[in-house]
């Protein structure tokens, strides 16, 4: 239902109308699936609803369609009647037709009374999936939210709660996790309370109607773990938690004017629960615990406090405490005193305050500040000397390039410069890097045997350092454990809005936030962002080939076999990045395990090897003169088979080198839009130089080996879109 | 019985098919511009005006129109007018509820004071038979729109839509341009059966 996508900005003039909002609710009734997700900003003039069909029209044999129902991120619903007179809702599957059928089939069977029952899936004429589902006459749980502005009535609340968590907790005893639990998905039929799109969202969790890359109100629901790609029942007992929040409140505990500070605030931000009535305040809690392991883990657990369960048949029953039971309205029942109960002014016993991890959460992490910042102390002091001299030059020598005050073509023309000098003098450098490379790794192997630092001493500075920005940047809220007392008369928030994130993010919860957001890009988006790429990176490669060539000619090379070579390498660079772009574009959306991917990317060195070695035999490279013998002499491993008598490499060779030096660089990390800097030149060298260790092992021709993975990490950097973490100093400047 | 001398339209030539005007991604609204209208439980044969699917007699009750007045005519013994029992004809006061037996209620309403025509509701429990969202008792002109004294509040809708009594029939005047089954048409159209309406942001159809 569109009315609901502007709620926040037109609600308050009419509900100041008291006819208003009983003719508002009552005719705004009937929507199955909402178009609305929640969203947070008015859709376009003119955007509104387009339905394909209206009153009448028969797409599938059987049903006749009486009007269209809403617009959601799945398709058009209608509400339809069929033959025999049976009412029903039509759900129009408009993308990815095959993950959603099976979605859809995967849950065609569930029944429970507080689950929209689906009938069936079937195919019209031009083999468009329809799903025909369950007619839901009444209002969601966003309408009611609405009529409610300052929160749902007590008894209405663990009416609309307790149903929704028995039909979650059906869900999850059969083993799907519903994954878009929100007031817009949840409805009312005659004061049963229907939770629907269970068996769709799995497979698509936002809005994606207009081309729209991503839908703000989704996000509003959205636990910080998605962001990590972790789909556990934990979110749904998240979002409940929100929901539970909102209905309590009438606003929902993390909001803002982007998708982006709403994701910052699941991350970072407690909720402010100080305006949430007591049973409710310890089970919203628990539920918006950050941390999915520390959560509670089943949703029954909910229900417990509020004096509700839900029995062995799924359904919801009153718990056999002091708690009134069912559907009761009027002040004088017990619930309403609960909720309106002032709030204590002895203090709280000492069980409710443990059972609240989100308000302990601060003086924890004041603990933790203050173990942490020894910690940090020695873990500095542990770091390598040499590397991190190393580092820091490195770094200096970054600095002096960003502030560099040059033209960007200059910096260009000169950067090319610096690759060309490089190349020219590749091998006499390459040998330096192998032999300081023979003598650190052996170093730092001993190093790090006597003294190296604690495996757990990284992750710890890092916390340490993220514990201190917070300290600095929000002094007001590194108090002191407040006292139940002064916690009871602490002044409510005007507004039952959480308290605005007010540090900045650290560079880790920047990317948890924004792997969030990568992991709702659509395929379609990402598709045409890996085609982009691939132009890129053609387009790089071949301007760089075309230096390199023409410099070595100037050089006083053989042109005609450089020539072979240049564009043999250029080849092989071309599929490396993108096989690299190709993989690493579909591993963006979460940040996944090394191992595998670099698994998957040795796979795919086999063919990359195999089609080098095509090319090379198709273009008859003269390996002899084009190989620099100088490199050849450092004494390594010879394999019978993998080199002819003149030391061209044989397909052997290709077949475990390529592999090899795709299995040795994380290519991904090279494509990661959320990779620190859009070109970095440390993983330039560190590519050409997991080339040069491989070429210990296999000695393939040089200098073409490290050229070809030097060049193929940047082409891939310089194509891969790359989003500045910067902005996230930014984002929280909005708030 | 009074007689609706004052009306334009005779009951004895009024179609017996009811229009009803589904407004996508809003609801569906039983058209009727009867003076008089009987209310009743729907069965298969029934000759109510009001179907309702739900615990009451046949015929339950009649709404009558005199003038801009409303008066509900009892027929079934345990009625109740906003809580009061009620067995001859009331005065509707524009924002009731009818109960008959022990549950059933019915909710009556004249959303706009300039205009007679009046709204049924079902709150509670039942539904209308065929299953609409709200009965609107035509007077003499309708309001779609998005104000809060529209007869069919559209949330969405930029502009008012209204629906006007012309001659035996009703026209739907816009304000914007809209497509009418295809072509593009401004001012009135006539509202018949098979119509369909879309304007920039709404869509309609009249069955």
């Amino acid at each position: 239902m569109l009315n609901l996508l502007t709620k926040k900005k037109k609600l308050p003039s009419r509900d100041a109308l008291p006819l208003a909002s009983t003719t508002r609710q009552a005719v705004a009734s009937s929507p199955l699936m909402s178009a609305e997700h929640g969203a947070v900003y008015p859709p376009a003039q003119g955007k509104a609803m387009k339905f394909k069909f209206g009153n009448g029209d028969q797409p599938l044999p059987g049903f006749t369609i009486k009007r269209g129902v809403g617009v959601g991120g799945f398709g058009e619903v209608y509400f339809a009647v069929n033959d025999a007179g049976k009412e029903v809702a039509l759900k129009q599957i408009q993308r990815n037709l095959d993950v959603e059928v099976r979605g859809v089939k995967q849950c065609m069977n569930l029944k429970h009374p507080n689950l929209i029952a689906l009938y069936d899936i079937q195919f019209d004429h031009a083999e468009q999936g329809w799903v025909v589902m369950e007619y839901v006459a009444g209002m969601s749980l966003r309408d009611a939210l609405e009529a409610h502005p300052a929160g749902l009535p007590r008894h209405e609340l663990e009416r609309w709660f307790g149903q929704i968590v028995a039909g979650v907790a059906y869900l999850h005893d059969h083993g799907i996790v519903h994954r878009d639990l929100k007031p817009a998905n949840i409805f009312e039929d005659h004061g049963i309370v229907k939770i629907g799109d269970y068996g769709l969202s799995k497979f698509i969790s936002c809005s994606r109607r207009g081309g729209q890359t991503e839908s703000v109100g989704t996000f509003h629901y959205m636990a910080p773990e998605i962001g990590r790609g972790e789909y556990g029942k934990e979110i749904d007992v998240y979002a409940l938690g929100i929901m539970l929040y909102e209905m309590a409140t009438g606003a929902v505990p993390f909001d803002g004017e982007s998708s982006q500070e709403i994701i910052m605030k699941h991350l970072t931000a407690d909720p402010d629960l100080s305006t949430v009535p007591s049973p409710l305040r310890e089970v919203i809690g628990r539920a918006l615990t950050k941390n999915p392991a520390t959560r509670t883990s089943d949703v029954r657990d909910m229900l417990g406090p509020l004096g509700w369960e839900v029995d062995d048949r799924y359904l919801l029953v009153a718990h056999g405490q002091p708690t009134p039971p069912v559907v009761s309205s009027g002040n004088t029942s017990p619930v309403n005193t609960v909720a309106s109960e002032p709030p204590r002014v002895f203090p709280r016993p000492a069980y409710a305050r443990q059972a609240s991890p989100a308000n302990n959460t601060r003086d924890a992490r004041q603990a933790d500040h203050k173990a942490n910042a020894s910690e940090k102390v020695t873990a500095l002091r542990h770091q390598e000397p040499i590397a991190q001299r190393i580092r820091e030059s490195w770094s200096g020598l970054n600095g002096w390039w960003a502030n560099l005050a040059m033209n960007p073509g200059a910096k260009t023309a000169l950067l090319v410069l610096a690759i060309v000098v490089l190349a020219l003098n590749a091998e006499i450098l390459l040998s330096f890097v192998v032999l300081g490379l023979m003598l650190y790794v052996p170093y730092y192997a001993v190093w790090w045997t006597l003294r190296g630092p604690a495996p757990s001493a990284r992750q710890l500075e890092g916390h340490a350092t993220r514990m201190r920005q917070r300290a600095a940047h929000a002094p007001t809220q590194a108090t002191p454990p407040r006292h139940p007392l002064a916690a009871a008369y602490q002044q409510p928030h005007p507004v039952s809005r959480p308290a605005a994130v007010e540090r900045p993010l650290s560079v880790k919860q920047w990317r948890v936030a924004r792997r969030m957001q990568l992991s709702q890009v659509p395929r379609r988006s990402v598709w045409s962002e890996v085609t982009a790429s691939w132009l890129g990176s053609a387009g790089v490669i071949a301007v760089f080939s075309t230096l390199a060539a023409l410099f070595q000619m100037g050089a006083g090379q053989a042109a005609q076999p450089l020539l072979m070579g240049t564009v043999w390498a250029a080849m092989v660079m071309l599929s490396i990045s993108w096989v690299a772009v190709g993989l690493g574009k579909r591993w963006q959306r979460e940040e996944g395990d090394w191992a595998i991917r670099s698994f998957m990317q040795l796979t795919s060195g086999f063919a990359i090897g195999a089609l080098a070695f095509g090319l090379a035999d198709f273009l008859m490279i003269p390996w002899d003169s084009i190989t620099r013998q100088q490199l050849g002499e450092i004494p390594t491993q010879r394999w019978s088979g993998f080199f002819g008598p003149d030391g061209q490499p044989l397909l052997p060779a290709y077949l475990a080198y390529f592999p090899l030096l795709m299995g040795a660089v994380g290519w991904w990390k090279q494509v990661d839009p959320l990779r620190r800097t859009r070109l970095s030149f440390w993983a330039v060298i560190w590519s050409a130089l997991a080339a040069t260790l491989v070429h210990l092992l296999i000695p393939f021709p040089q200098p073409w080996g490290a050229l070809i993975a030097a060049g193929a990490s940047l082409a891939i950097q310089l194509s891969s879109p790359w989003i500045n973490p910067s902005e996230r100093l930014q984002a929280t400047n909005v708030a | 019985m009074l007689n609706m001398m004052t009306e334009p339209r005779s009951d004895k030539t009024a179609p017996l098919i009811q229009p009803i005007l589904w407004i996508d991604g809003v609801g569906g609204y039983l058209l009727i511009d009867r003076n008089e209208v009987s209310l009743g439980q729907a069965i298969a044969g029934s000759s109510v005006d009001v179907g309702i699917v739900g615990d009451l007699r046949r015929q339950a009750a009649v709404i009558r129109r005199l003038g801009s007045d409303y008066l509900l005519q009892p027929l079934q013994p345990d009625t109740r007018l906003n809580g009061e029992s009620v067995d001859r004809a009331q005065l509707l006061t524009g924002d009731d509820v009818i109960q008959f037996g022990q549950r059933m209620r019915l909710q009556f309403s004249k959303p706009n004071p300039l205009s007679a025509t009046a709204r049924l509701k079902l709150p509670g429990h039942g539904r209308f038979q065929p299953h609409v969202d709200a009965v609107l008792l035509l007077a003499d002109s309708c309001i779609l729109g998005p104000g809060p004294g529209s007869h069919v509040i559209c949330p969405e809708w930029s502009s008012d839509l209204l629906l006007i009594r012309r001659g035996q029939g009703w026209v739907f005047r816009a304000l914007e341009k809209v497509e009418v089954n295809g072509r593009s048409v401004q001012g009135q159209i006539e509202m018949v059966a098979g119509l369909r309406m879309r304007g920039d942001n709404f869509s309609l159809s009249i069955e």
